[in-house]
């Protein structure tokens, strides 16, 4: 049990976590597992994932919590909330282009214009092996950003020696939206052929905040389905295919004007890996394809609401491939080269029908095109046994374009001149890590982050951002946004105590942000004006994480998960979407097969804000209590049946958070009995 | 055997299609020959005249069949409302030695109908042949001609030259503005300055990067409108001599 939940962790430096969480029964797939994170070293610390995982382990304990929530108990990880489904990650309050989002190293790029749909909606915990943070742009192998990323690892099968079958169901209710999640998952093994498939359903009423307070548009259903299969090819190769698909239907976004009728994804990759026999090199190569089909709806709208009725549909295609050699040169010396590139093609429309007179209809997104090519390199040379130093580089050039004659003619009425771009981008990072004894370990990282202008942030047409009431336009000649970025980190961990804290600042230039068009009519019925991307001279951003975790006795643990950041422009302006001070305080209590959990999250207020300026305003202080307990009932040798048991805002507090677009109230209390069985 | 019935029904159909020329694409609206017996043939862009900008050719052929080249020719259209009639503005003809038509334009303020009937009198070196034309009403939800009575107290007609076919994105714009100086003459008006400001009326939004027309000789005022979706767009155009504000607004309405 102990090694499942074992951090390995890549030493960056502090920014560079690069953390695989194990999900249940993993174990027996570890000896199978290739290396699958950015393992150039094992170093078993970071006690900051380790505490923080007691709380995400609960949550994906019986496969059924939504990502989301997974998410949102990890350090440096804030949610933006626009519904109660599909919350945008952000990254040390880095969001949107500033970071990259993964599966399995795949890049997928969302299809609403409204980012109503992150990638991290299209996994869900049963498929789910981990994720992996990396905060160092260097060091991030997935692409470029400037506050590095997060890889959704999908869970896979595993040869074994033996033929095995295993498998899993389960089924959840709760009593807040009389939401429902059903699931089932199988496993088959054997020495040349490993398969799985599971598959998730949800649904849910609107749920209701404090005081039973029905939010209405906070709907959602879904369901995902994942299958994926490895077949040996020779002694050291495997061949593995993975397909996903997720569909999500009745999407309810009460933070939005519209709601989704339908989110599809489809997500395939074939990949061939090679191991030599000593473990000393994996070689992967995958070639991947996904399409994102999405269309935003109001009919279900109460017409008073619904100046018009406008149909926004968007599509999102990428394939890519990406092969990557990891070297295990000697034990003071790891390797890994990577070389990768991606085509993505965004189309989005909006046609609009008045009561009177004709359809109208235009690009939001005219059908804009990046090609991607990528170096990743780096290198972690251990000078002793107590210092490690890793330098990190990531290269990337893209060629952006607009596809189709109708889309170019309608830009022309706002781009002068050619279109396409070249960009070229630069991630660089060198991290230190060092064990002065057993107790401590201390490390730093200093990077120059850099990433390339979205393309939404480079070929907008009017399209809304509800946080500020703009409609907003690209820029095409937006420069790169880069960054320095200086981290320091220190753990120490004795018998019963463990804390970690990260300080980070960075120190961002031509900042990526929207400013006032005059003169430009909008085009959103309501909207306060038009702005367009442009570079904003500089920007900084700073903060920490703090872990700690403590036992002071057997069988009890006492978390605290403390997130800060804070950050300011050029004029001295807070930036928007900055989460406050975040803590999640817990204790645990572990008898046998049986866990107590009490929990408090309490967000500190954010006043930090800058109104007139990015559109936010103030969000005052939040707690909530939440209690979990579980129990496995072990119904023959093989045979286990889990039960979980929580109340979520116990004390049914209205409370919102600072990251709540239009500040919509959460959930009041939830009771919420899981049950999962597996076999 | 399969062939040859091939090339007469293809033959058949060319020999058929009499209201169209192929090589010129012209649609012919009508025929006449002169008292001096010189054939004028009527051609327009197509079958339908409607209320707006036509462009209007004529055809010469001499008795013996040759192709007249150095006619001077007038357009005259003139509406009979029964109890009165009215010109409205046009565009003499130029001969296009490439097409060897003569090209002009026309026009037409209102519709054929039961208010009056409209002709059009095509003089070839002096000598009038009369057309009868039938002008439909503007496409529905569109208005490409527009008049109204300026500060100065003059009658001002703003016609829709460009954007014939009307895209997303920036068009080139180009109007032709006439007065009215008695009911039969309408001369161009070059000595205006305009503001052109587009909008959707059914949203009340406009686009940015319009260019102002200007002046460009014989009444022809030409700028660019970008049109940032489809649907209904409306022209507002201000006009002005000097600083002195003629027209506040004057509209086209366009749809696409």
């Amino acid at each position: 049990m102990k090694r499942q939940f074992k951090i390995w962790t890549a030493f960056f430096g502090l920014s560079a976590f690069s953390a695989t969480l194990r999900a249940q029964n993993s174990d027996s797939l570890d000896r199978q597992l290739p290396l699958r994170t950015l393992l150039l070293q094992e170093v078993p610390v970071s006690p900051s994932k380790n505490i923080s995982e007691a709380a995400r382990e609960i949550r994906q304990n019986n496969l059924q919590e939504l990502t989301d929530k997974i998410l949102e108990y990890t350090p440096g990880i804030n949610m933006i909330r626009r519904g109660n489904f599909a919350m945008e990650p952000s990254l040390r309050s880095l969001n949107g282009g500033q970071i990259t989002m993964s599966i399995n190293g795949m890049r997928i790029f969302g299809a609403c214009t409204d980012k109503m749909d992150p990638i991290s909606s299209y996994v869900e915990p049963n498929n789910l092996e981990s994720f992996s943070v990396s905060y160092d742009p260097g060091a991030n192998a997935a692409g470029s950003g400037i506050g590095g990323g997060i890889d959704f690892r999908l869970k896979q099968p595993s040869f074994s020696d033996v033929q095995q079958w295993s498998g899993r169901f389960g089924s959840g209710f709760e009593t807040n939206g009389a939401a429902v999640q059903t699931l089932a998952g199988v496993e088959y093994s054997n020495a040349d052929l490993a398969f799985q498939a599971n598959g998730i359903f949800r649904r849910s009423s609107n749920y209701r905040a404090s005081g039973g307070r029905e939010i209405p548009f906070s709907q959602y259903r879904k369901w995902n389905g994942s299958v994926s299969m490895m077949v040996r090819s020779g002694k050291s190769g495997y061949l593995k295919a993975d397909y996903l698909q997720d569909e999500g239907y009745d999407i309810g976004y009460p933070a939005l004007t519209m709601d989704v009728a339908f989110a599809k994804a489809r997500i395939a990759a074939l990949s061939f890996v090679r191991n030599s026999r000593a473990g000393m090199v994996r070689w992967e190569t995958k070639g991947y394809y996904n399409y994102i089909d999405h269309a935003m709806d109001d009919t279900r709208r109460p017409p008073e609401t619904v100046p018009m009725h406008m149909d926004m549909p968007g599509t999102s295609t990428t394939f890519g491939a990406f092969s990557v050699l990891d070297l295990h040169l000697s034990d003071s010396h790891h390797m890994k080269v990577k070389v990768d590139g991606y085509h993505n093609r965004l189309w989005a429309t909006m046609t609009m029908y008045p009561s009177d007179g004709s359809p109208m209809f235009m690009y939001t997104l005219a059908n804009p095109v990046r090609s991607d090519l990528g170096l990743h390199i780096s290198d972690a040379i251990s000078l002793s046994k107590k210092l490690t130093l890793t330098p990190s580089a990531r290269l990337e050039y893209m060629h952006d374009a607009i596809s189709g004659s109708d889309a170019k003619e309608q830009l022309s009425g706002l781009f002068e001149g050619a279109l396409s771009r070249n960009r070229m981008v630069a991630n660089l990072s060198i991290a230190a890590s060092f064990q002065p004894d057993k107790d401590w370990l201390l490390n730093a990282a200093i990077a120059r982050g850099g990433r390339a202008a979205s393309l939404q942030e480079a070929y907008a047409f009017y399209i809304y951002n509800r946080l500020d009431a703009f409609d907003y336009l690209g820029n095409p000649d937006l420069s790169q946004e880069s960054s320095l970025n200086l981290s320091f980190g220190s753990t120490y961990r004795n018998s019963s105590l463990e804390i970690s804290t990260n300080v980070f600042g960075y120190f961002i230039q031509d900042y990526i942000a929207g400013t006032i068009l005059d003169g430009y009519s909008t085009m959103t019925i309501g909207a306060s004006g038009v702005k367009q991307y442009i570079n904003v001279a500089s920007a900084r951003l700073y903060g920490g994480e703090v872990a700690l975790k403590w036992e002071p006795m057997n069988r009890l643990v006492v978390s605290s998960l403390n997130t800060f950041t804070r950050g300011s422009d050029n004029e001295g302006s807070a930036l928007p979407l900055i989460a406050p001070f975040k803590t999640i305080n817990a204790v645990d209590y572990n008898f046998r097969k049986t866990f107590f959990r009490i929990e408090g999250v309490t967000n500190a207020a954010q006043k930090h804000v800058s109104t007139q300026k990015y559109g936010e305003t103030m969000t005052p202080e939040s707690t909530i209590l939440n209690l979990h307990m579980g129990k496995q009932f072990s119904l023959s040798k093989q045979t286990k049946l889990k039960i979980n048991l929580s109340v979520e805002n116990l004390f049914d507090e209205d409370y919102f958070q600072h990251l709540d677009i239009m500040k919509i109230s959460r959930p009041g209390r939830n009771l919420t009995c899981r049950m999962t069985v597996l076999l | 055997m399969l062939l040859v019935a091939l090339f007469a029904f293809a033959s058949c159909s060319k020999d058929n299609d009499i209201n169209t020329d192929q090589e010129l694409k012209k649609a012919l609206i009508d025929e006449k020959t002169t008292p001096g017996g010189v054939r004028v043939k009527l051609w327009a862009d197509s079958e339908d005249l409607r209320v707006s900008w036509n462009k209007l050719y004529v055809s010469l052929k001499t008795s013996s069949g040759a192709n007249l080249t150095n006619a001077s020719v007038t357009y005259k259209p003139v509406m009979d409302m029964m109890t009165m009639a009215h010109s409205s503005p046009a565009e003499q003809p130029v001969y296009n030695a490439e097409q060897s038509l003569y090209e002009g334009a026309v026009v037409f303020s209102m519709p054929s109908g039961t208010m009056g009937s409209w002709t059009l009198t095509v003089s070839v070196n002096n000598e009038p042949v009369v057309f009868d034309i039938v002008v439909k009403p503007a496409a529905a939800n569109t208005k490409h001609t527009a008049a109204i009575v300026g500060s100065d107290g003059i009658s001002y007609t703003v016609a829709l030259i460009q954007p014939f076919k009307p895209k997303t994105g920036i068009n080139d714009l180009q109007i032709l503005i006439n007065k009215r100086q008695d009911m039969m003459n309408f001369p161009a008006v070059e000595d205006l300055s305009v503001e052109l400001k587009p909008e959707m009326p059914s949203m009340g939004h406009g686009s940015p990067n319009n260019v102002n027309p200007v002046h460009t000789g014989k009444g022809h005022y030409s700028g660019k409108v970008n049109f940032t979706m489809t649907g209904d767009w409306r022209l507002h155009f201000k006009l002005k001599r000097g600083n002195a504000v003629i027209v506040e607004d004057i509209t086209l309405d366009l749809l696409f």
